[in-house]
């Protein structure tokens, strides 16, 4: 028997998964979509309208909400002393529980949340066309929800390892934590200005806005967001670079935080 | 075949094993006693996997438990005091976990739920905590491992259970298989375990068969109690004593009382029934 990997295993495991999915979280994303919903229809009922953006933005923001609250909602007895005993004695190895894992949480439940808006939103469309403007369901806006669901692949990431690393307040105490990293790397980075002068630092950054070849009205642009924002600045070269750093990055946090997950379903001690 | 060599255990500090040796062989229900906080508990989970320990100090069929591999997974279960409940009905247990086990027969556990009379349509959290228990019972037994832990099994069970669990459980044992019971309640398994296994803080204080302990000791009752007795017990019909069998008598074992002369005597018992 390989005690690694097993494919037929892994599908077993994930089907009970899967079987068992609605019955924790089915309220929780039915909820979720009911609220996509009558952000589509309130809207129309006093006169307005759903734009484009707006309904891209709730779609990522409904879907990151989903997301972040799945790993402590459908994995929360993993880590527990006597709930947990019977999914860490199934006889399933801990990469098979780790990559099932992350098939229900990241794909799974990302799928559900996306296709459930999108159908949601189709429909509504297609009763009342002239007031939502245009079809969500094109290839630019998915490409928008795409990069923006990867962002949050990684968010959840640590969401995955908060959940197991808490025994309780899973969610809050994870967020907290987060809060915690970014306030200590923020301050990281004070020092660091603080050392080099804040005055070279901001000189630098002039010089490198100072070379942008914009081409457009500079006064004219209206940044929506962080995607529209690194559309602007992505051809400054030390824009550039740091792009690529913060994708590494994004990647070497996703990928630390499932192999910390990992770890620990194989290692916990009940 | 379990075998636990110089195991050391503790839990921040505290000891609870110090170079505990002891060994389980197919074939038999062990029954695990001792004093609480003794870690009978902690052994178990030790045996299951749970709790960490060196691959050199326990050894489960040839798997150090602790990897948790899915081969030795797949035939060990460990049943707790107070099983946890999953979220569905008592039919969805089977359908949803056992299906892992190469052993388990769906038709094999409704027929001990059956038998519990405990229905699988029902959810858990609409049952008694004792039919809980009696759904988890039939679940465990249906899985079919080779290994089976038990820890506390008649807990919260009622009378005519008890009788139920015991008749199931004779059922079930054979020569491929070790069941390891844990219990307090040493009256509701007094005719199924053998060998005995006492722990206390110190190690293992007896580890023999129901044969060896009646070929050593004898378990009397009299009228007047006798100062040479091992451990002596005023009940309504006289001393209820327990005594060195000089005289090769054949008598049943009372657990309770045996249990209560290997604390008092220790180094008696462990001079007579020194083994590994």
């Amino acid at each position: 028997m390989n005690n690694i990997f097993n494919f037929k295993r892994f599908v077993a495991i994930t089907a009970k998964e899967v079987r068992e999915y609605f019955r924790n979280y089915g309220s929780s994303i039915i909820s979720v979509l009911g609220v996509y919903l009558l952000f589509l229809l309130i809207p129309l009922l006093v006169g307005g309208s759903a734009n484009v953006l707006s309904r891209v933005n709730t779609i990522v923001a409904l879907t990151a909400v989903i997301m972040i609250i799945a790993p402590s909602k459908l994995y929360g007895m993993v880590n527990h002393r006597s709930k947990g005993l019977n999914y860490v004695l199934l006889p399933v190895s801990a990469l098979e529980k780790t990559l099932s894992m992350f098939f229900i949480n990241a794909i799974y439940t990302t799928f559900i949340m996306i296709a459930g808006m999108l159908i949601i939103d189709t429909i509504v469309y297609l009763i009342v066309p002239l007031r939502l403007h245009e079809m969500l369901f094109t290839g630019r806006n998915m490409e928008i929800i795409g990069m923006e669901i990867l962002s949050l692949l990684v968010l959840q990431s640590c969401f995955v390892l908060g959940n197991m690393l808490f025994k309780n307040q899973k969610v809050a105490k994870t967020i907290l934590s987060l809060l915690g990293l970014v306030i200590l790397v923020g301050l990281l980075f004070v020092l660091l200005f603080h050392i080099i002068g804040y005055e070279k630092v901001g000189l630098f950054f002039e010089e490198q806005f100072a070379n942008m070849d914009l081409n457009i009205d500079g006064s004219k642009i209206r940044v929506l967001g962080m995607g529209d924002m690194r559309e602007v600045v992505k051809d400054v070269p030390i824009f550039k670079k740091i792009m690529v750093i913060q994708n590494i990055l994004w990647a070497v946090i996703g990928l630390g935080c499932w192999t910390g997950t990992y770890r620990l379903i194989k290692t916990r001690k009940y | 075949m379990i075998q636990i060599s110089d195991l050391s255990f503790s839990y921040s500090g505290n000891k609870v094993f110090e170079n505990l040796t002891l060994s389980m062989d197919k074939g038999n229900v062990y029954g695990l006693l001792g004093q609480n906080g003794v870690g009978k508990t902690t052994l178990l989970k030790i045996m299951s996997g749970l709790l960490k320990s060196t691959p050199a100090a326990c050894n489960v069929d040839g798997f150090h438990p602790y990897k948790r591999q899915p081969a030795f997974l797949a035939d060990i279960y460990y049943l707790p005091e107070e099983p946890a409940c999953p979220p569905g009905t008592v039919g969805d247990l089977g359908k949803n976990y056992g299906i892992f086990y190469p052993g388990f027969k769906i038709e094999k556990f409704y027929s001990l739920l059956d038998r519990f009379e405990v229905k699988p349509e029902k959810r858990f959290k609409d049952l008694s905590a004792g039919q809980q228990k009696k759904a988890h019972i039939s679940y465990a037994l249906s899985l079919n491992t080779g290994i089976l832990f038990l820890d506390e099994p008649s807990n919260g069970l009622d009378i005519p259970s008890k009788a139920l669990f015991r008749s199931i459980v004779a059922g079930h044992i054979n020569d491929d298989r070790i069941m390891v019971i844990s219990t307090h309640q040493v009256r509701d398994l007094e005719h199924l375990i053998d060998p005995v296994i006492i722990l206390d803080h110190k190690g293992v204080l007896l580890n023999a068969t129901i044969a060896e302990i009646t070929e050593k000791i004898c378990f009397v009752t009299k009228s007047d109690s006798d100062p040479d007795a091992l451990y002596s017990e005023e009940t309504p019909m006289g001393y209820a004593m327990v005594k060195a069998n000089s005289r090769g008598l054949d008598t049943k074992v009372n657990l309770e009382a045996l249990f209560n002369a290997v604390l008092k005597h220790k180094d008696w018992f462990d001079e007579h029934f020194k083994r590994v």
